[in-house]
């Protein structure tokens, strides 16, 4: 009866704080590991863990240019992280980058890239990798639902970093939004 | 997935979510912003990354609205796309290319 | 009778019964408290109350415009799963591609790999469900469907709609209804 009552508290214990965390983590702030090559280099492939702040899920105050997690829409089991390159309404070529345009072999084509126009629906946002070229994003599966954005990233820990090194702490850093003002 | 979209043409999509008139009003705001990202490889030993930028013309239009619109064009990353970096990381694209391709067959 | 008075408000203000009264309600607080966190998970991944507003999926919910809300019970746990998780048929609450904020509530019309006839005022007159995706269909004909905004990501659903639990004389199962989408079954009929 003792032992019974023991388990019973261990057991009601664990499971209070197991959702206490669960909980604290959906809504409010979470630090888990990333891996893959689609943020290099803002993102290294491994051992990257990064900050999220639960504040922005659902698109809430995010920005163009912001980064964040969400789920990924053709498999919600995984997660991806992304970069928001249009948020709904605006104008945007669907993918004027190097490879693409080396790929196409006619001067044509080339041209066409450069102009190849799609609209962001209505509660939906634009996502690329950091690393066009190796990333899985919205050039394949189209705009991302703002309903599956988990977080926002906005710091990340790289433990292939010693432990402290000129003042940081394994190569903390702040991952910044990088739409910025152009001089004209 | 997201609902259907239409791929325009720049002319053709600004004709057909009528933003021609706009966008072109006297009164129409317009900030230039760029936004980079890259493109790397991986050749065993180092990461190759090509800075790729994209510009956008951030307008406050007439009615208080914001509309974006991209205006990244040829010559927009031309120096990146013939500096040696980007030689380096295309030569590394054709050589995966090549080792998959020898791999699937 | 007076000085009995006097004696029992100096009873409650006894520091030492004060202390003990303070250390049995933050004691009783922090239990309470504590086990909040547990009934949202709870909530969140397995069970939840619903309530079903508009006429969208009328005559199956709200089958009247004088009825009130339908309360239905959202059952959360598993849904997921690749194989027995969202079937054909289902009715499923999940946040609006347009509007995060937004809880819709449609039948599964058809799940990943189905070729679709879709209605106005979708633009092409057939769809292929790409994978993990549902194509969502109010039983109404007058209804904001995936017809308007295309199939949606399994990663939207929040809930699976199990029973009905009000109003009381329609307790219990939720009836069939809505059109065939899926290409290949119209064909057979």
């Amino acid at each position: 009866m003792e032992n019974i009552k023991f388990f019973g508290k261990v057991f009601g214990y664990v499971l209070r704080g197991g959702c206490f965390i669960h909980i604290f983590q959906t809504h409010f702030y979470e630090f888990t590991e990333t891996r893959g090559e689609s943020m290099l280099p803002t993102l290294n492939s491994t051992y990257d863990f990064v900050y999220s702040s639960k504040y922005y899920r659902n698109g809430r105050g995010l920005e163009k240019g912001d980064c964040i997690v969400s789920l990924k829409p053709t498999d919600p089991d995984q997660r991806v992280c992304k970069r928001i390159t249009g948020m709904p309404g605006d104008l945007i070529l669907i993918d004027p980058s190097l490879q693409k345009a080396f790929n196409d072999d006619t001067e044509l084509e080339e041209d066409d890239n450069f102009n190849k126009y799609i609209r962001v629906p209505k509660g939906h946002c634009w996502v690329t990798g950091d690393n066009l070229a190796h990333s899985l994003d919205s050039r394949s599966y189209n705009s991302l639902p703002l309903g599956l954005i988990k977080g926002k990233i906005i710091a990340a820990n790289d433990f292939n970093k010693p432990f402290y090194e000129n003042g940081i702490f394994y190569g903390f850093r702040k991952i910044k939004n990088n739409y910025i003002d152009e001089p004209e | 997935m997201a609902p259907p979209t239409l791929v325009l043409s720049k002319d053709d999509s600004l004709k057909a979510y009528r933003l021609q008139s706009l966008l072109n009003s006297p009164k129409t705001k317009c900030q230039l912003k760029s936004l980079s990202q890259f493109e790397c490889s991986f050749d065993g030993g180092l990461y190759t990354c090509v800075p790729f930028k994209r510009v956008f013309q951030d307008c406050i239009m007439k009615n208080g609205k914001r509309q974006v619109v991209e205006v990244t064009d040829k010559n927009t990353n031309k120096l990146q796309f013939e500096g040696d970096e980007a030689k380096r990381f295309l030569n590394i694209e054709a050589n995966l290319r090549k080792l998959y391709e020898n791999d699937t067959e | 009778m007076i000085i009995s008075q006097l004696n029992q408000l100096r009873n409650q203000f006894n520091p030492t019964r004060l202390k003990s009264t303070l250390k049995y309600t933050s004691k009783w607080s922090f239990l309470i408290l504590s086990w909040i966190p547990v009934l949202m998970v709870f909530n969140e991944h397995v069970i939840y109350i619903g309530k079903i507003e508009g006429s969208s999926m009328r005559p199956t919910f709200n089958p009247s415009s004088t009825s009130f809300q339908d309360w239905v019970l959202l059952w959360k746990f598993g849904i997921k799963d690749h194989h027995n998780g969202l079937k054909h048929n289902d009715i499923v609450l999940f946040k609006s591609p347009e509007n995060p904020n937004k809880i819709l509530c449609k039948r599964i019309k058809a799940l990943q790999g189905d070729i679709v006839v879709t209605r106005h005022p979708y633009p092409r007159e057939t769809c292929v469900i790409p994978r993990n995706h549902l194509w969502v269909e109010g039983d109404n004909i007058h209804s904001i469907d995936s017809n308007n905004f295309g199939p949606i990501s399994k990663g939207l659903v929040v809930g699976k709609a199990t029973k009905i639990i009000w109003p009381w004389n329609r307790i219990g199962d939720i009836p069939n209804g809505g059109r065939e989408v899926r290409l290949n079954k119209i064909k057979q009929i």
